[in-house]
């Protein structure tokens, strides 16, 4: 199923299939791993429901619903 | 330091030990200051290996050399070397986390590629074994085509094998270049844009960076000095672009060296059977509920502002009596005069003012230093990050908020976590709202004096300390309202990005720990301590000149009569103190002070001030405590009240204007608090904002408008209150 990462709930995994554009933010993600065809995971939420915690191969790391909606990902059931 | 030894460049991701390994191969022998036009701070050690010393630079930990900021370009500059006074390394250590060994490569691989002489540091195989991996460093120095070398860095196991390496890397670098080269087509355009005249003294690294990053820096660099490489750049895009489908260059480059990365990935880590989960992973995810982590987060804050305000006290005691005792001897072995009142009521009560605070922001310290280093300051900001973000801010800011509650100047100096510098600059405004220890004597001289002591609940809650907790209410408040109306307007921009990791939980390297805590404290002592040591003696100048030799020979004269009648000493010593005290208020009136108090009591009227409260007001911009030791003198109790003194509390309240009405009303003390809540009393923030933001612009609009608002909020609250 095509999403993007911020529609995801905790537990979820995905593989990533693209941006909806590239700009500095999403340069910052992408030298972090998160590039096409990375497998995710989402493994927390904050409190409040954001940001969220992503588990991208083994690395751990948090980024804000805002830049999740810019991630397309094909979510695995 | 001397150019002559050879440099060593020490650079790796954030969160990789690569602070705790500097820490550890320099000691204490390190230096830190700013580079020049940029708002990070730079380390630089002296390590030795064998017979030779080095010279150590830490580069400010990056995830990527690509630059949208100055900031960022920082990195590239000290690697090619193009920065003023700063030749490029002799070599990089380049420190990589075995743990996240696949995001480390990414960085690893561009630093590789700038063809410096290299070694890679391969640290916390430890945190790796309990992750079940095993990390084939054979394989990795194969593939890398560099030394690889396997440390501890908390530990420390290893550094000896690591030192060797690098002498010898030092003495013979033929075989430390790496020949990795996952961008070729890149590489080339920009050196052949480098031959171009308008690219003269641009290197080759800053152009790739040009050619690859979104709103690149290095692009925005070049194109200043040489308008006609815009276009130049943009045709090598195009024609990169158009031979590799159309991909945008920024994100060619993280799919390259990822695809190259994850086809060697497997043959470098070694699956290890599966690990029972450790303690700290269980209590991580417990951590990781919503209603446990909120929990937790408020009984650790509570632990910490609990730990400030009650195990300094004795220590802070210990410090007064100290400075008292100190005071007194040399008060009584220097004859009367200049020299004495100088030593005695300008220098050891200023360097006096400054200590007392010392154990409340080594204690605050402690604890933020150790969260921070077993991981827990990251959750602690990505828990925030969503209140914090109703004001504009990020769950960055929350760190430098926290350490404002000690003292305003180490939070201000803690905002360089924050990447984005609109963001930056909104929290430095917003810290100095935050209830600092040296709001508390004036806090607790005005709640003592005017507000009445009644309790509820058997005592456990009462009025006086409701007011505290008001006024700890009215400066997050204040602070919340300053970051938000700024970031809607002089720091209008986009939301940053938010980009954090979460460590796993890990023990304390305490070494490393100390020598942060020691470092915090001499930033401390030596900023804030020579300008408000500064100030105390100019203040001490304005209340003892000029003097006035009437006033002397009356006192004189009275404490004669006074020595003619036949007293017994405790009434003598009373009468004689009298005198004193009367002579004192009588000097301060017309003292450089006191005129300045008069001079100004019409502005500051219509709060409800007359001209003793200016005086004392006026003094205590400089540094906001100052107050209470000028009130004291003010009110001819002597300089030495506390504001526990009795003495001074029932002279403010007795205070009259000359119609016989009283001073301290209500609304006039409930006015004076929230001006001293609101107001940026203090030259070390003033100091440590222009040092932090580069410039006098946002210490004089921040002084300006925290004034404003202290100024409206007093003039309100007596008008209205009366």
């Amino acid at each position: 199923m095509s999403t993007t990462l911020a529609e995801l709930s905790v537990g979820s995994r995905a593989t990533v299939t693209g941006f909806l554009e590239i700009n500095a933010h999403v340069q910052r993600i992408m030298a972090l791993g998160l590039v096409v065809d990375t497998r995710v995971a989402v493994t927390r939420r904050a409190p409040t429901g954001d940001p969220i915690e992503l588990d991208v191969l083994g690395d751990r790391l948090s980024i804000r619903n805002e830049n999740a909606k810019q991630i397309l990902v094909e979510a695995k059931s | 330091m001397n150019q002559a030894r050879p440099r060593i460049a020490v650079v790796g991701n954030p969160n990789t030990g690569k602070s705790t390994l500097f820490n550890c191969l320099t000691g204490m022998r390190q230096k830190v200051g700013n580079y020049p036009g940029v708002t990070v701070e730079e380390h630089v050690g002296l390590a030795r290996l064998g017979n030779t010393e080095v010279e150590l630079v830490d580069v400010p930990g990056t995830y990527s050399l690509a630059a949208h900021s100055p900031d960022e370009m920082l990195a590239i500059d000290l690697l090619t070397g193009s920065l003023e006074g700063y030749s490029a390394p002799d070599a990089v250590l380049i420190v990589v986390d075995a743990s996240n060994l696949r995001r480390n490569l990414f960085f690893a691989t561009q630093v590789l590629e700038l063809g410096l002489p290299s070694l890679v540091v391969l640290n916390m195989s430890d945190v790796a074994q309990s992750k079940g991996q095993q990390v084939n460093v054979a394989a990795l120095r194969r593939l890398l085509q560099v030394n690889v070398v396997e440390v501890s860095a908390r530990s420390g196991n290893g550094l000896a094998g690591l030192k060797k390496t690098l002498a010898a890397l030092l003495n013979d670098n033929a075989q430390s270049r790496s020949q990795i080269n996952l961008l070729p087509e890149v590489q080339q355009a920009a050196e052949q844009l480098s031959q171009q005249p308008a690219f003269a003294d641009c290197n080759r690294i800053s152009i790739e960076r040009a050619l690859l990053d979104c709103d690149s820096y290095a692009a925005q660099r070049i194109v200043d000095q040489n308008s006609s490489a815009a276009q130049q750049l943009q045709n090598a895009q195009n024609e990169l672009q158009a031979s590799n489908q159309q991909t945008p260059l920024a994100a060619l480059e993280a799919q390259r060296r990822y695809s190259w990365i994850d086809k060697h990935i497997n043959s470098l880590v070694n699956p290890l059977k599966q690990q029972q989960r450790s303690l700290a992973d269980r209590l991580d995810e417990g951590l990781a509920r919503p209603l446990i982590g909120s929990l937790g987060f408020i009984a650790v804050m509570a632990t910490v502002f609990q730990a400030v305000f009650a195990w300094a006290v004795p220590f802070m005691d210990l410090i007064d009596g100290g400075t008292s005792a100190v005071g007194g001897w040399l008060g009584a072995q220097l004859p009367d005069g200049a020299l004495n009142s100088l030593l005695v009521d300008g220098v050891i009560a200023g360097v006096g003012s400054v200590i007392i605070f010392l154990p409340q922001i080594l204690i605050l310290f402690a604890f933020i230093l150790l969260l921070e280093d077993i991981g827990y300051m990251a959750r602690a900001a990505f828990m925030m990050d969503r209140l914090m973000r109703w004001c504009g801010l990020s769950g960055q800011s929350f760190i430098p908020m926290l350490s404002s509650f000690a003292c305003a100047v180490p939070g201000i100096m803690a905002t360089r976590v924050i990447p984005e510098r609109k963001d930056r600059i909104a929290t430095i405004l917003a810290a100095p709202f935050m209830t600092c220890s040296a709001r508390l004597p004036v806090y607790a001289l005005l709640i003592g004096a005017f507000v009445p002591h009644k309790t509820w609940l058997g005592g456990l809650v009462n009025l006086p300390g409701l007011v505290l907790l008001g006024l700890y209410f009215l400066g997050i408040f204040g602070g919340i309202f300053t970051a938000w109306l700024f970031k809607k307007t002089l720091l209008r921009g986009p939301t940053p990005p938010f980009l954090l990791e979460l460590p796993p939980f890990r023990k304390p390297n305490w070494r490393s720990f100390l020598i942060n805590l020691s470092e915090r404290a001499i930033i401390f002592l030596r900023r804030a301590g020579g300008v408000i040591f500064a100030v105390t003696i100019i203040v001490w100048g304005a209340t003892y000149f000029p003097r006035n030799a009437d006033l002397e020979s009356q006192r004189d004269t009275q404490l004669a009569a006074l020595a003619a009648q036949q007293l017994d000493a405790i009434a003598l010593e009373q009468a004689s103190t009298d005198i004193e005290n009367q002579y004192a208020a009588a000097h301060l009136n017309q003292s450089l002070l006191g005129r300045a108090g008069h001079a100004v009591e019409p502005i500051f009227k219509p709060l409800g001030w007359d001209w003793k409260v200016a005086a004392g007001v006026l003094a205590s911009f400089p540094a906001r405590e100052v107050v209470v030791a000028v009130l004291g003198t003010i009110y001819a109790v002597g300089a030495d009240a506390d504001e526990t003194d009795q003495t001074l509390i029932d002279r403010l309240r007795s205070a009259t204007w000359p119609d016989g009405r009283p001073v301290f009303t209500i609304g006039m003390a409930i006015g004076l608090l929230v001006f001293y809540a609101f107001c940026l009393q203090c030259m070390a923030t003033v100091a440590t904002m222009r040092r932090e933001t580069g410039g006098w612009r946002w210490p004089l609009i921040a002084w300006t408008y925290m004034t404003a608002l202290g100024y409206v909020g007093a003039l309100l609250c007596y008008q209205l209150i009366g």
